[in-house]
């Protein structure tokens, strides 16, 4: 036992010691796929990025926030109306509310404008 | 009228107060109630079984004398936005609806487009921009989390005359795109009453200032114009005001379509993050039995070293200050981008300088990849120690066989318990590598 130690041990004191080239060589590969095993490992969990459009808008009609309704109607239903006759056009783009704004300014005009708060 | 609550565990008694108070005074019977939670959290809210508890409410306020059953509608404010929806498909009687800041879309691409969002608005690395996009794609049916991909922006949800409000300060919807859904939903239930009011200004919740300050009041008119809407619309009365009124709608970028759940990441990242935390506890163990067990030997006069080759110890250490060092400085860069987010939330404005949000991403690759190079370096030298012991010529000596094979010179340490926490400290720095790379910290572009 004690032979074969000292055999082993003499064996590795002659043997050379790598030169500082030889390590560089050895190092790198192996440097090379630690990465490449990472890297891959990021790369499978990344996810594409789609922000686009970006900087969309939405214009509305009017700045006044004011809310009105014709009063003149009979305010006595007994139910809601639901699908009451809105602004249809006025939600499809920014260019058909204008126009639908001014297609409809006038007969808005002529009804009563009230705030209803009975606060 | 009854209030269904936005994020958080909202109260009878902290919640809607003012709001509530404006509407009765309007003569609207209104109902708060306790945010129904049982024992979910945010993650595994019950939105159906909420709708259920909101609607007995409803039909306990239409047993009254002084309300009109069928003139009940329905305010309701950010996460409460997603209840309405399963309300008003399953109580077809509601008469109309107020959305304040209505998240629309599933909870995946509401709040995956406000992480994104955010995350870009506090200036923080793209990096962890990225990690957003990861995490709202993970699968949370796994985990028996089914609220991701819930499906609320439905015709139904839209079919009653609704008002949607908005602010302009407000970092959390997609305004345009949300809107426009909800016309298009509402227009394919036949409903074209949708009243649309947007203040400058505003959060999240309509409010000025910060929205986790209590007490701050109500954009604008706001209070007054939802009031009159409600009057009217309960009334049945023709709206002549327009429709869509106020402050333009802003969105920076467009909500995420594109995330959805990814079972075979999902499953990835719990074998790598939980194969850390794993080998995290068991690195803790060992480190409290080597400080045991060198505390012990002392006492008794013993040798307590583990014989660790000199340069194998020197790389070890190393290799574990830096990624620790590197796990600090990722997860303080990603709480400062949280806690920036959460200030811009509630309606601070964005730091001019970016400063750690930024700079703590690149320095932790950097890091990382000085760490892989230690990696290499110790791989070299074991390979080295090999090499000079003929472990690496063919035939193996017979000699140098034996001594391998009954440890007698070992290459790490000259103990067992040496060798064991050489290897299990190193294998649990490179589980934790294997997590930054899930987290995307190893791609470079």
């Amino acid at each position: 036992m004690e032979q074969r130690q000292s055999q082993h041990t003499s064996a590795q004191e002659q043997a050379p010691q790598f030169s500082r080239s030889r390590r560089l060589m050895i190092k790198l590969p192996i440097f090379i796929i630690l990465l490449g095993i990472l890297v891959m490992a990021s790369n499978y969990t990344s996810l594409p990025i789609d922000n686009s459009p970006t900087g969309q808008t939405f214009s509305t009609l009017t700045s006044d926030t004011s809310v009105t309704f014709d009063t003149t109607q009979n305010s006595h239903r007994t139910a809601p109306t639901k699908f009451t006759n809105g602004i249809r056009a006025s939600t499809r783009s920014a260019q058909a509310q204008v126009r639908s704004r001014r297609s409809t300014s006038h007969s808005v005009s002529h009804r009563t404008r009230a705030r209803i708060c009975q606060r | 009228m009854i209030f269904l609550h936005g994020a958080g565990y909202g109260t009878c008694d902290n919640s809607f107060g003012d709001i509530a108070s404006a509407m009765s005074s309007a003569g609207f019977v209104t109902a708060v109630i306790d945010k129904p939670v049982w024992s979910t959290n945010d993650l595994t809210r019950d939105y159906p079984g909420s709708a259920a508890i909101y609607d007995q409410v409803i039909n306990m306020m239409r047993g009254f004398s002084n309300v009109d059953a069928k003139k009940v509608g329905l305010y309701g404010t950010s996460e409460g936005t997603w209840i309405a929806s399963y309300l008003v498909e399953q109580d077809k009687d509601i008469a109309f609806q107020v959305l304040l800041s209505p998240m629309v879309f599933s909870p995946r691409h509401a709040l995956g487009f406000l992480a994104v969002q955010d995350f870009a608005l506090v200036g923080a690395n793209e990096g962890y921009q990225s990690i957003v996009r990861r995490v709202f794609s993970l699968d949370g049916e796994m985990f028996g989390m089914h609220n991701f991909d819930i499906s609320t922006n439905t015709p139904t949800s839209y079919s009653i005359p609704t008002l949607v409000a908005y602010g302009s300060k407000d970092v959390m919807t997609a305004q345009v795109q949300g809107f426009k859904d909800i016309l298009e939903q509402a227009h394919k239930a036949g409903n074209y009453d949708v009243t649309l009011r947007s203040y400058p200004i505003a959060n999240h919740v309509l409010r000025l200032g910060d929205e986790a300050m209590e007490g701050t009041p109500f954009a604008d008119t706001y209070v007054a114009d939802t009031v009159s809407w409600a009057v009217g619309t309960s009334r049945g009365l023709t709206q002549t005001s327009e429709k869509v009124a106020g402050t333009s709608l802003y969105q920076s970028i467009s909500v995420p379509y594109e995330l959805h759940a990814r079972p075979a990441m999902t499953t990835y990242g719990c074998i790598v993050l939980g194969l850390n935390l794993l080998m995290m506890l068991v690195s803790l163990v060992l480190l409290i039995v080597t400080l045991v067990r060198a505390i012990v030997r002392r006492v008794r006069h013993k040798p307590h070293t583990m014989g660790m080759n000199r340069e194998f110890a020197r790389a070890l250490r190393f290799v574990t200050i830096m990624t620790i060092s590197a796990g600090l400085l990722f997860l303080g860069g990603f709480a400062e981008v949280v806690m920036a987010v959460v200030e811009l939330a509630w309606g601070k404005a964005p730091a001019d300088s970016a400063g750690m949000m930024y700079w703590s991403w690149p320095v932790t690759q950097l890091v990382c990849v000085v760490v892989l190079w230690t990696w290499a370096s110790m791989f070299e030298h074991i390979i080295e120690i090999a090499s000079q012991r003929g472990l690496l010529q063919w035939p193996i000596k017979r000699g140098t066989w034996h001594a391998l094979a009954h440890n007698e010179d070992p290459i790490i340490a000259q103990t067992r318990f040496g060798r064991v926490f050489f290897w299990i400290i190193a294998f649990t720095m490179f589980t934790m590598l294997m997590c930054f790379a899930f987290w995307g910290l190893f791609r470079f572009s």
